[in-house]
């Protein structure tokens, strides 16, 4: 196997663990909270879910810059590596990255959290998969930022009415 | 670039970037209301060692190859900026990390009764490891920038 492949798979990998993580901290989290609150076990399970989310986000980095330093070796220009849909994938890696520490230092609630991060992963994904997409930037955000908004509204108005009752 | 130059590159960038998950996983641990101090040892000497290594394989990899092959491309391109601005920053910035990671590590290691009982140092180790994850991460992304400049004559 030559160093491309075995990067894009660890790449793909990452992101499995990653948004397959965040899919199920989201439901595990609904169906705990479904009596208010997290017992021992919901709890051990959440932990679980969560360290394989950490693990997804570190091999996804990893991976990446490894096809970045890969291209980089190959000489590959930076125009074909550096384009809208990489920069915006960038920017939803940041969001990931800095959304535990957020909600670690109380900043944002979990019911903003959990669904920021559930979106963030599928975006990463699909921004990683449509090597095609040919948007902007600001288009790529733009909808990204109202998926999240979207997801946020479901849990806040939706959901979140239920556990209380 | 020869292949133990190369080597030399990956050297620098994974152990640059396992240092900063290792700040990012310290911040993270401090934040809990209940530290772990086996897995806040364990990171922040990651953290000292990784930034270290990345340091003497980053220098010796401008010393030896950026200088002479690299940084005449980019002064010659259209962004002379990204060594002259981020290049610059990347460098001197880089250079608060090994004492920030050094104060974290000894903290860490030998004060673990001080930080449980003094909320105010706790918070100071809080801003320490933030302030070198965050410094990291710009370094990363300053790193992107100058790797991708690197590539402008292929293009």
């Amino acid at each position: 196997m030559d160093w491309h492949s075995f990067l894009v798979i660890s790449h793909v990998i990452g992101a499995v663990f990653g948004a397959g993580g965040a899919t199920m901290a989201e439901v595990f989290s609904i169906k705990a909270l479904k009596d208010g609150v997290i017992n021992e076990t919901e709890n051990d399970f959440l932990k679980t879910i969560y360290f394989f989310i950490r693990l997804g986000l570190f091999i996804l980095i990893l991976s990446g810059f490894g096809l970045l330093l890969l291209y980089r070796m190959e000489g590959v220009a930076p125009e074909t590596i550096y384009t809208d849909n990489f920069i915006a994938k960038l920017l939803i890696v940041l969001v990931i990255i800095f959304n535990p520490l957020l909600v670690q230092a109380k900043i944002i609630s979990y019911s903003v959290s959990s669904p920021l991060s559930l979106v963030s992963w599928y975006a990463a994904l699909i921004l990683g998969a449509w090597r095609t997409l040919d948007a902007s930037f600001f288009s790529i955000v733009g909808v990204y930022l109202a998926a999240v908004l979207i997801a946020v509204f479901a849990v806040k108005y939706f959901y979140e009415p239920r556990v209380k009752n | 670039m020869n292949p133990a130059l190369k080597i030399n590159l990956i050297v620098h960038i994974v152990v640059g970037l396992i240092a900063v998950a290792a700040f990012y996983a310290v911040l993270v641990n401090l934040l809990k209301s209940r530290l772990n101090f086996f897995s806040l040892r364990f990171f922040s000497l990651a953290g000292v060692i990784g930034i270290f290594l990345s340091w003497f394989t980053g220098g010796y990899y401008y010393a030896v190859y950026y200088g002479q092959a690299v940084k005449p491309i980019i002064k010659k391109s259209g962004y002379p900026w990204i060594h002259d601005v981020l290049m610059e920053a990347k460098e001197h910035v880089f250079l608060f990390l090994p004492f920030l990671a050094i104060v974290l590590a000894l903290a860490i290691w030998f004060l673990e009764s001080e930080i449980l009982a003094d909320e105010k140092l706790k918070r100071y180790l809080i801003l320490t490891a933030g302030a070198a994850f965050v410094l990291g991460l710009f370094i990363v992304l300053m790193g992107m920038a100058i790797s991708g400049a690197a590539n402008i004559k292929s293009g």
